[in-house]
């Protein structure tokens, strides 16, 4: 397993917000978290990237441990080398060149030099924004920031690629460019956890789903499998409302 | 893991660069300090009168020597205009008049002065100050006049008559090479200071609008430890600062023809100022939450210490340090410049105030990063 959580648990002063999930991500696997506003999705991502330690339990990322009581030094940045985080928000520096992003990123995560310009357009190809590397950030639209918010993640080539929302407020189009990428680079073998509001995404992109809510695990497994339990469901939509329930959240 | 030193260089050359790619930020910290220290120097020409201290003399002789020291020391053409004088009846009154501040330095002409001084003895003059550039001008004084006293009574002892040139013959107003502190030397510092502190403003907006937009969180899942990132954006910016600070610095001297001092010591307290500055705004970036709170914050700091400080009074009112000066690191910092343009001082003459900004800066930092983890986030 490229990514493996074991018994995950986090509170926030005395409210629990993610309690006992486990899961795996395979590699070439799509997996899809899904749960309501506040059902403990972006706890778990936070801690599947390292950046939030878990109370009890442990995150795995190709074999190391990143989060937990063993994630220590040598093995968590090796871990943290392995993943790419697209997070929900535009992590871009908006007055540099879209060129200048990646320039950035790629010495932080240590990219040779000589490397360096076929990465660029590597990346820039795969989310269609070969033509505006030039392009300061700031005058680029929603959408191009969205696929370079994405390339970014992807520029290391990392083996697994952790997605918090990465479609949000974008139209159509960039929308299906940033699946077919993610359906391109699953198919090379790359690891990928998304999370998303678009049930419809998720069930074109991902091979198994986990939905989540008050930290807890509700159902896991292939979309079509979960569906085939319930023949009264006509979609992933309806079996999540039906686990989830209607009531509005915060 | 990345090598450490990459990733602080990596991050200082993006703070750089994003710096050069803000205008807004690199006029603040280039232009507009050169454009006031024009505005200083121009306003407050060299041939104006820069300084006017208040001195009280307490004459408990009553005899010739004490109507020779304000008559002849006091009214010098060297320092005439330098000093308003006030005869005042008691020590008790001199000293009510030094707490009030109403006056700057009070001299104390001892009984028996006239005939101590006849009889080659010497005496012992009083000098009481409020401020270090009243006191050692007052101080100059004194001496030169006893020395000068003390002349003429050998005269008389030896010829029976006082020396043909009148006593007392000289009183420099200036330390050896030094120049008297004018109101350009002295808002030069502070105008430079004012805008250091509003440039590390944008450095400390930048810090939180990066943790808004989820930078910091994208920083902290790539494989590279917290400290270098954080030591890389810090170094940059007071890079930034020290260079806003030194075009003050240059172009008051190379433009304007007003020197901070000798370069070394200048450097290292531009240095000193620099990071104690950088430790405010260290905790602006701490507490803010939006990058439109950080700069608000910033410039009201900046206003606060320059109020503080005296920054923004009149020439006339240098010698009188406000209530709240010793809590602000601007205060300190005015009087090692002053030190340094006055009296070209050396590097041990200001080790004091130095100390003191550093340990302000460094109270900053801890403060920022260990009482708010955002910071370091």
């Amino acid at each position: 397993m490229v990514l493996s959580c074991r018994n995950l648990h986090k509170a926030f002063g005395g409210r629990s917000a993610v309690d006992g999930l486990s899961f795996d991500v395979a590699a070439g696997e799509a997996y899809g978290l899904l749960g309501p506003n506040g059902a403990g999705k972006s706890t778990t991502i936070r801690m599947v990237v390292g950046i939030l330690e878990p109370d009890r339990g442990q995150v795995t990322v190709a074999g190391r441990p990143i989060s937990g009581p063993q994630a220590r030094g040598r093995d968590r940045s090796e871990a943290q080398a392995a993943l790419g985080y697209v997070p929900q928000d535009l992590a871009l520096l908006p007055t540099l060149s879209v060129v200048d992003n990646l320039r950035f990123w790629a010495k932080l995560y240590g990219i040779p030099r000589r490397l360096r310009r076929e990465r660029f357009d590597d990346v820039l190809v795969a989310v269609g924004l070969e033509d505006r590397a030039r392009e300061r950030v700031e005058n680029c639209s929603g959408g191009m920031r969205r696929r370079l918010n994405l390339a970014i993640g992807l520029l290391h080539q990392p083996r697994l690629l952790v997605l918090d929302e990465p479609t949000v407020g974008v139209d159509a189009q960039s929308r299906a460019s940033v699946l077919d990428t993610l359906r391109g680079l699953r198919d090379a073998g790359t690891a990928i956890l998304y999370t998303s509001h678009y049930m419809d995404e998720v069930e074109r992109l991902c091979d198994r789903v986990g939905v989540i809510d008050h930290g807890q695990m509700l159902a896991e497994g292939p979309p079509s499998e979960l569906l085939l339990d319930r023949p009264d469901l006509v979609d992933l939509e309806g079996l999540f409302l039906e686990l989830t329930g209607r009531d509005l959240r915060d | 893991m990345t090598d450490p030193l990459r990733t602080c260089l990596a991050l200082a050359g993006l703070e750089l660069k994003r710096w050069v790619r803000q205008p807004i930020a690199v006029a603040t910290a280039l232009l507009l300090p050169v454009a006031m220290a024009g505005l200083v120097s121009a306003a407050l020409g060299r041939a104006a009168p820069e300084l006017t201290l208040k001195f009280a003399v307490v004459d408990l002789d009553a005899g010739p020597a004490g109507v020779a020291f304000v008559d002849q020391a006091l009214g010098h053409p060297a320092v005439k205009d330098l000093i308003d004088v006030r005869q005042v009846d008691s020590r008790h009154a001199a000293r009510a008049l030094l707490d009030d501040d109403v006056v700057d330095v009070v001299v104390v002409l001892p009984p028996r002065l006239s005939e101590d001084l006849a009889s080659v003895g010497g005496a012992d003059i009083d000098v009481w100050a409020s401020n270090p550039i009243a006191g050692d001008l007052a101080h100059m004084i004194v001496d030169q006049y006893g020395i000068r006293a003390q002349a003429s009574a050998v005269a008389i002892a030896r010829t029976g008559a006082p020396p043909d040139t009148p006593w007392p013959l000289e009183v420099d107003v200036t330390a050896p090479g030094g120049q008297p502190l004018d109101a350009a030397r002295h808002y030069g510092p502070s105008t430079g200071m004012f805008f250091l502190l509003v440039t590390l403003g944008f450095a400390a907006q930048r810090f939180v609008a990066d943790r808004r937009r989820g930078l910091a969180d994208r920083l902290a899942a790539a494989p590279v430890a917290a400290a270098p990132v954080l030591v890389g954006r810090v170094l940059a910016a007071l890079l930034i600062g020290g260079l806003s600070m030194a075009t003050t610095a240059l172009s008051m001297q190379f433009l304007f023809g007003r020197s901070w001092g000798a370069a070394g010591p200048v450097v290292l307290l531009i240095a000193a100022v620099v990071i104690a500055m950088g430790g405010v705004a260290a905790v602006v970036a701490a507490l803010s939450r939006t990058p439109e709170q950080a700069q608000m914050l910033a410039m009201g700091i900046a206003f606060v210490f320059a109020l503080a400080s005296g920054s923004f009074s009149p020439p006339g009112a240098i010698g009188t340090r406000p209530a709240l000066a010793d809590l602000v690191p601007t205060s300190h910092a005015l009087d090692a410049f002053a030190l340094l343009s006055t009296e070209h001082a050396g590097i041990a003459a200001i080790t004091g105030p130095i100390g003191v900004l550093l340990a302000f800066g460094l109270a900053g930092f801890v403060l920022a990063t260990f009482t708010n983890r955002r910071f370091a986030s």
